[in-house]
């Protein structure tokens, strides 16, 4: 199977715009979680988000065009041929809450073939499209995919593009369903309550060893190994086994010829609620004789959905090139199965090798084993 | 690729079936009938009645494709991947949710309602149903003949991420949005999994063909196999 080279990232996250904001606001252990000034919560779990403060004002389409403006500028060099798949839950959602409320709005960015339309439009894509729904873990499965074509000798060029939006839509469903947090997002602590929502956008620019080279492209790193697999358990709780991430991963493991020691570190989907985290742990726990280090970023940006595989690889590649990881940011009490692994500050790692997963509502789980640029 | 198809299901506004005495699959515009988990399943099912009719369309075609594959019934879970295009998915939902959550400041809103506004659910239920551990998700449909999902199967199974796929498309009527999709409501699955060098049936060029007949359309696709009885 042919190499898959990360050439070019970009995200925009509540910790502000760029790569590099991400990856030092993680680092620094900052937090992008505050008050919701967009809609009323008062008869909600909690009012706190990880909201992108330029998408606050109200927009006259949807909010997704400012998201997609906001993380395309500058515009990165894609060439048009590229195949372009995307990544979102509920897509331009806050278009039909106004249009529900009886307020004037275009109806343009409700469904999901009308994300990758955006999308393309902006960059000026010519190549096919899709946006892929796997809930929580879209953006991994989109990787997954990409990963697929390019290995498998079908395209020479992959963006994947995650992106998910707070709305009172989602807030209200999480706290109608007890899944946010009254408190904080406090991933893998024991003293965990549930989640908190955010926002963001993110993309990353696959290609083949052979167009990398052709149009002279700096690999940031590759992706080596994905697996994507049911739980066949429960529509919005994880598999108390957490067999469903178990095969996720042995499935991305085999794929890169690689055995659990090999990994340095793991970027968790840690959600910070008692049920995720603890199949997460579980399943950590049934694959590796000692856990490596691992963290979640949800405390720092948020629950960012359908998005949030797109940023844990991004982040999991600076983690990659600095040899440390970030901060679990809202962590204090550890879990204790987490022990040591999982910590409130930065760990440093050793090694070439990175695991991210995500899991998501349908009981699905979608993992991607990164390697460190330069290493072959 | 050679391919072989194990079973078909679908619900349309014409009717309910699987292909197994004669019936045809005739897709079109109009309301689906009345489902009941009886339909699909040799026992009840308890949550079938409160599905939305997204779910109960794509629940109920995957269940009957897969009886009609013989792999309805298991013990132990089967690596079985689902894959379904969709032009609309959950949108009628989301509305009817968004109604419960919009006024009293939220206080009202439907957690029952919530859970099914992400249009992979329903293969999160038909996993949970059969015991089906591959992967799972949704892709939009382009407007490509509702093939969509099957194409992105197909690849699934010559990537080597799973052996077998239910695949297919799924939609239901939504009154929010005119989404220029010929009208056509309900939905069909097909079990695909690959063939022998023998297979009548193959995929090239991303394109699928029956002996040399080019297949654009999901209801060509069931109307050739629902004809030759031709599953390989």
């Amino acid at each position: 199977m042919r190499a898959v080279h990360v050439v070019e990232m970009g995200a925009v996250t509540a910790l502000g715009r760029g790569t590099d904001v991400l990856w030092d606001g993680l680092i620094g252990g900052r937090t992008g979680l505050a008050p919701v000034k967009r809609f009323a919560t008062d008869n909600y779990v909690c009012g706190t988000a990880g909201c992108i403060g330029e998408l606050d004002a109200e927009p006259s389409g949807s909010r997704l065009d400012v998201l997609v403006d906001m993380l395309f500028d500058p515009t990165p060099s894609i060439p048009p041929d590229t195949l372009l798949l995307t990544a979102s839950t509920k897509g331009g959602i806050d278009q039909l809450e106004r249009s529900l409320r009886a307020r004037q709005t275009p109806l343009d960015r409700l469904l999901s073939h009308q994300v990758a339309d955006l999308i393309a439009t902006r960059l000026g894509l010519k190549g096919p499209r899709h946006n892929i729904s796997a809930a929580c873990a879209s953006a991994t499965v989109a990787l997954a995919l990409g990963a697929s074509c390019i290995g498998h000798d079908e395209a020479e060029s992959v963006l994947v593009c995650g992106l998910d939006l707070v709305s009172e839509f989602i807030f209200s469903g999480f706290s109608a369903l007890n899944a946010l947090s009254p408190g904080k997002c406090r991933p893998f602590d024991v003293e965990r309550d549930g989640l908190i929502p955010g926002e963001g956008a993110a993309y990353l620019l696959l290609m083949s060893e052979g167009r990398c080279r052709q149009a002279e492209r700096r690999s940031l790193g590759r992706i080596v190994g994905w697996g994507v697999a049911s739980d066949a358990h429960h529509i919005t709780a994880p598999s108390r086994d957490g067999e469903g991430l178990v095969l996720a991963i042995r499935q991305a493991l085999d794929r890169a010829g690689l055995a659990c020691g090999d990994l340095s570190a793991v970027s968790a989907h840690g959600t910070g609620s008692v049920y995720n985290d603890a199949m997460e742990l579980t399943a950590f726990c049934k694959l590796f004789d000692r856990l490596p280090p691992f963290h979640s970023v949800k405390g720092a940006t948020g629950h960012t959905m359908g998005a949030c595989g797109a940023i844990e690889t991004i982040v999991g590649l600076c983690s990659l090139a600095h040899q440390c990881i970030p901060p679990t940011v809202g962590l204090s009490s550890r879990e204790p199965r987490g022990g040591e692994s999982v910590s409130p500050s930065v760990q440093a790692i050793s090694g070439k090798y990175l695991l991210t997963t995500n899991s998501g509502f349908g009981g699905i789980n979608a993992t991607v084993v990164l390697q460190r640029s330069g290493d072959s | 690729m050679r391919l072989k198809i194990l079973g078909i299901g679908w619900v349309t506004p014409w009717g309910i079936g699987s292909g197994q005495s004669g019936e045809v699959f005739q897709p079109g515009p109009g309301k689906l009938p009345a489902m009941r988990s009886r339909h699909f399943l040799d026992k009840p099912h308890n949550r079938f009645g409160r599905f939305d009719q997204y779910t109960k369309a794509g629940f109920g075609a995957i269940a009957l494709a897969l009886r009609s594959a013989g792999l309805n019934r298991w013990k132990k879970k089967q690596p079985i991947g689902l894959v379904l295009g969709t032009r609309r998915g959950s949108l009628e939902t989301d509305a009817a949710y968004f109604e419960t959550a919009a006024y009293h400041g939220g206080a009202m809103a439907s957690p029952n309602l919530f859970a099914y506004t992400l249009p992979n659910c329903v293969l999160g239920e038909a996993s949970i149903q059969f015991g089906l551990t591959g992967p799972a998700f949704v892709v939009d449909d382009t407007g490509s003949g509702h093939l969509d999902g099957i194409h992105t199967a197909l690849n699934l199974i010559r990537w080597g991420l799973c052996q077998t796929v239910v695949a297919g498309w799924c939609d239901v009527d939504s009154k929010m949005i005119d989404v220029n999709s010929g009208g056509q409501c309900g939905a069909i699955f097909f079990v695909l999994t690959e063939g022998s060098d023998t297979a009548l049936w193959r995929w090239q060029g991303g394109r699928i063909f029956f002996k040399s007949d080019p297949i654009d359309d999901i209801g060509e696709f069931a109307r050739f196999f629902l004809e030759t009885k031709t599953g390989g």
